[in-house]
């Protein structure tokens, strides 16, 4: 450990530190203790929702996996979500490149420019969308909802990764250049080994932006594309169904799994 | 690598450039597009509108009436009447149902139809049509680009003369949509402030090992999906929910509180949604701060709390700001949580969005309210990022400060 941060002397006095210890294990707890009760009801084996459960069950996640309208969900989500991270990865990992290696004007203005998804209120963008495809015939498509999921998702993928690109020493290429290295071999064993934690952590990111998103996919499905939070979203609205307990649950796991995992890369990326 | 290589890099950004462009910048210039322009009617009645723009009088002559029974009969025979008429039922009820009730009682096809006066068969059927009031009204709304959208969404409109007043109280809703929307986007970045500030002041006072486990519970939010975390909020707060029944079963209280579908519930998910957002730019502010200034400030005998307010907390400011903003800004645009948890007095703008998009299927109207959230949040980035930028003189791209 460098340093210690400034505020450890205000804290000094262990009286002090107690009370901030206290209030801040309460915040983490405000944090972290309503997701914790999404686990139970999704196991509940009574009929409503109601906390605590009377006992354990997976009548629910049965239900869920046994239900065409979910399980062609959880297939629409996904497939979804790969092409979009597919197409945001390989486009804002080469966007990336471009603008930290590269040396023309406006590079600053650009940034911003891909990092404007982020920036636009989601309903914005998604109305219009929804005017767009609706003139192109894209509405309730595949092609569509990757467009634009890929869309929402580069953003994450042209930081982190030119975020990794920066900390990069540019001799390292400059090297392999001297040394006679054809471009894409100078890339494929100098710059992606280094590269590569940063773009499967921001494909990661992409791809649970994707997975995640409600409000795109509300507009832009229709009847025939929906995925599996415009599901939960219309479940909770109109019937407030049981089995969403489950899908939440198992929504929950694949967070969990997606979090370790971009902080693992991230920690290897350090070393 | 040569200039040139370093230039030509630039063909690296093309694809992402020309996605973002389709995928976002097109759809927001038709979205201002769509508020701003409705062609259907002069499209749709092509001579009738072309006619009553030769004609100047208050009431116009037989011909106008004449090619407004021909264009109408022609739209009715292939049943696209309800769409061109559309804007008008938007932007003029009465006027839109006069011109219903025309078309229910319009003969096969007008232009054999044997009518010697169209005027006096309009005027017979509905006297309006011999008011001037009516073709002042109509020779508003058969213009393709319109204010009225944008006018309306700040509870405007136009009256005779043409002048802006404010709408009859009654229609008044948007602009006090827009208050509730910044009224709700405040105070949560307000409560995020309260909660996040001393939890991150508390993580970077950590030793990075412990800090990085605690920051996990941030994180584990963060990484969650929206609805799953509103969701949780509903199993909690509902009148047979979590909370109710803890409080019940203790004996604290004897009928169900009453926690969903009001501002308290609003207030409490979004705080827990934007939270992380809060916290890590905060985080990174704070942990950066060198702890020799500090310890200088205590050396030359300053207490810690002086300390604080003399060192700590003015160098924070920029991650006060960062987070604020981020907090601020994404809360504005929030939909998904108000919708599920709010009253229909929490409403915000998104959801006026939404219901025009889905249900009412007013564009016009969607574009307009699109684009004054849109501008709301734009201007405020813009403007506090400017402002930061050149205070701090940062370059993300470098990596370092300049």
């Amino acid at each position: 450990m460098k340093r210690r941060v400034s505020s450890y002397s205000f804290f000094s006095s262990s009286f002090g530190r107690l009370l901030l210890g206290l209030y801040s294990s309460l915040v983490l707890a405000y944090l972290l203790l309503p997701l914790m009760v999404i686990i139970p009801m999704g196991f509940s084996s009574g009929k409503y929702l109601t906390f605590p459960p009377p006992g354990f069950s997976v009548q629910y996640v049965q239900e869920v996996v046994h239900s065409p309208q979910w399980t062609s969900a959880i297939w629409n989500s996904i497939t979804v979500g790969v092409a979009a991270t597919v197409l945001s990865t390989l486009f804002g990992t080469m966007a990336a490149i471009g603008l930290v290696w590269g040396r023309f004007r406006g590079r600053l203005l650009l940034f911003g420019f891909f990092l404007l998804p982020l920036l636009v209120p989601v309903v914005v963008s998604a109305t219009g969308l929804y005017l767009l495809f609706a003139k192109l015939g894209l509405l309730g498509t595949f092609l569509g909802m990757v467009l634009a999921h890929a869309m929402l998702g580069a953003p994450f993928v042209v930081m982190v990764v030119s975020a990794t690109l920066t900390g990069y020493d540019r001799r390292l290429i400059n090297a392999a250049f001297s040394l006679g290295a054809h471009p894409w071999g100078a890339f494929r064993t100098v710059t992606l080994p280094i590269i590569a934690p940063g773009v499967v952590s921001g494909a990661l990111l992409s791809f649970m932006t994707s997975f995640d998103e409600v409000v795109v996919a509300l507009f832009l499905s229709g009847s025939d594309y929906r995925t599996v939070p415009v599901l939960m979203f219309q479940g909770i609205r109109f019937e407030l169904d049981p089995s969403i307990a489950a899908v939440g649950t198992l929504l929950l796991a694949v967070s969990l799994l997606a979090m370790i995992t971009a902080e693992l890369l991230r920690r290897r990326a350090r070393r | 690598m040569s200039q040139s290589s370093s230039r030509s890099l630039f063909l690296l950004t093309v694809p992402l450039l020309v996605t973002t462009v389709l995928t976002l910048l097109a759809p927001i210039v038709f979205l201002f597009r769509t508020a701003l322009y409705a062609p259907e009617v002069s499209r749709g009645l092509p001579r009738f509108v072309a006619a009553l723009e030769a004609d100047t009088a208050a009431v116009p002559r037989e011909e106008v009436f004449r090619v407004l029974a021909e264009d109408l009969g022609r739209r009715k025979e292939t049943f696209e009447h309800g769409i061109v008429i559309k804007p008008i039922r938007h932007q003029d009820l009465e006027l839109w149902k006069m011109l219903k009730g025309i078309l229910r009682v319009l003969p096969e096809d007008p232009s054999i139809a044997e009518i010697s006066s169209w005027q006096r068969w309009f005027s017979e059927h509905d006297s309006r049509w011999e008011s001037a009031n009516t073709w002042r009204r109509l020779r508003r709304v058969i213009q393709p680009v319109t204010d009225f959208y944008l006018l309306e969404a700040m509870d405007l409109k136009r009256d005779g003369e043409n002048a802006l007043v404010w709408q009859e109280k009654e229609k008044q809703l948007f602009l006090g949509v827009l208050l509730n929307t910044l009224e709700i986007g405040g105070v949560v970045t307000l409560l995020c402030l309260l909660l996040g500030y001393p939890l991150s002041l508390y993580l970077a006072s950590l030793s990075s090992r412990t800090a990085r486990i605690l920051f996990l519970f941030v994180l584990l939010p963060f990484w969650t999906s929206l609805l799953v975390r509103t969701y949780s909020w509903i199993l909690l707060l509902q009148r047979e929910g979590v909370v109710n029944g803890m409080l019940a079963a203790l004996g604290l209280v004897s009928e169900p509180l009453p926690l969903m579908h009001n501002r308290f519930a609003v207030y409490v998910t979004m705080t827990h949604v934007l939270l992380p957002f809060m916290i890590l730019p905060l985080f990174v502010v704070l942990r950066n701060i060198p702890s020799p200034l500090t310890t200088a400030a205590a050396s030359l005998g300053a207490s810690p709390w002086r300390s604080f307010l003399t060192v700590t907390l003015p160098m924070s400011v920029p991650g006060i700001a960062a987070g604020s903003l981020l907090v601020f800004s994404i809360a504005l645009g929030f939909y998904i949580t108000p919708a599920l948890v709010g009253g229909s007095e929490d409403t915000m703008l998104s959801q006026l969005i939404a219901l025009n998009v889905n249900s009412l299927l007013n564009w016009g109207r969607a574009g307009a309210l699109g684009v004054i959230l849109l501008g709301t949040v734009m201007v405020l980035f813009l403007s506090v990022t400017f402002v930061l930028l050149s205070r701090m003189r940062w370059n993300p791209l470098a990596g370092e400060l300049r």
